[in-house]
């Protein structure tokens, strides 16, 4: 696991929320955003998954925007 | 003119950071249990169509035809006057249809007597809370902020708002956020959103702190010069 996990939540003047998570492996960052991104963004977000995403052996970066 | 309209930024999942939100930042407005919320339709009799009608009700109105004629005869009534819609229904929320669609879908009698349906019965009275003044405030005519059950979420309002003349009044309320036009874009109720989301966010973190959640064991709150707040959650055990 990566020395820095995070969760960081951006809240923009308008109101536009983006969920990120850093430092996670594999789906984990999913998995720790997830009470976030349901509360926020709504269960049917488009998540953006950087290509690490998909190695489980690699950090991982997540990031959701309404 | 009736703009009633909802956006991608006024989802509420949490009633009581809405709730906190006017508390802090909107002195002038309350936050009522109420089924109505004040339209251009309340002083008009029904609405201009010179706008779309918001996704959640484009899809009540098809609803109201596939209940009539199911599902595929009333695609072939919409195909008929050139509208295609889409595959999976849901997809409106995401792809509603614009103004051009919606008139072509309306040169059908039966689609028109379901918008006609939307406007007089269903627009405006369907909320189940409602942002309105304060009576005190003594601003009768201004237009009102409803709190509608996503047809799609039943865990989620939508705010929905007729933001003509930034709604009689109600947008220029302190700590809400006027209307604005940009690219085509209507948005309001931006300072609104933006406490609420801060709210709500804020407001989960702590819940999940409190349950014992591994991933989040403490956060802090910065407010950046350009205005947007970040909340950073570093878990229990880093």
């Amino acid at each position: 696991m990566s020395a820095t996990r995070k969760i960081q939540v951006t809240i923009g003047n308008d109101g536009d929320v983006s969920v990120e998570a850093f430092g996670y492996k594999g789906g984990k960052c999913v998995e720790a955003t997830k009470p976030l991104r349901d509360a926020l963004l709504g269960p049917d977000v488009q998540s953006e998954k950087k290509p690490e995403f998909y190695q489980s052996d690699a950090t991982v970066q997540l990031k959701e925007t309404e | 003119m009736s703009h009633v309209d909802t956006s991608a930024a006024c989802r509420v999942t949490d009633l009581e950071a809405l709730f906190l939100t006017l508390k802090e930042q909107c002195p002038e407005l309350e936050l009522v249990k109420q089924k109505t919320y004040r339209t251009w339709v309340d002083d008009h009799g029904g609405l201009v169509g010179d706008y779309p009608l918001p996704w959640l009700y484009q899809l009540k109105m098809i609803s109201l035809v596939i209940k009539k004629y199911g599902e595929a005869k009333t695609r072939q009534m919409a195909k008929d006057v050139g509208v295609e819609l889409p595959a999976n229904l849901r997809d409106i929320e995401k792809n509603p249809m614009d103004l051009k669609q919606q008139r072509q879908l309306l040169s059908n009698p039966d689609f028109k007597d379901a918008y006609e349906h939307m406007a007089q019965k269903v627009v405006g009275k369907d909320a189940e809370y409602a942002i309105r003044y304060k009576p005190e405030q003594g601003k009768k005519s201004a237009y009102e902020i409803g709190l509608v059950k996503n047809p799609l979420n039943q865990d989620e309002f939508l705010m929905m708002c007729d933001f003509y003349a930034n709604g009689n009044g109600l947008l220029r309320a302190k700590g809400m956020g006027e209307h604005k036009s940009q690219g085509g874009k209507d948005t309001w109720g931006a300072e609104l959103k933006h406490g609420y989301a801060v709210n709500a966010a804020e407001r989960k973190i702590q819940a999940q702190i409190k349950a014992g959640h591994p991933e989040y064991g403490s956060y802090k709150k910065v407010k950046l010069n350009d205005g947007r707040v970040v909340l950073e959650v570093t878990p229990r055990n880093p």
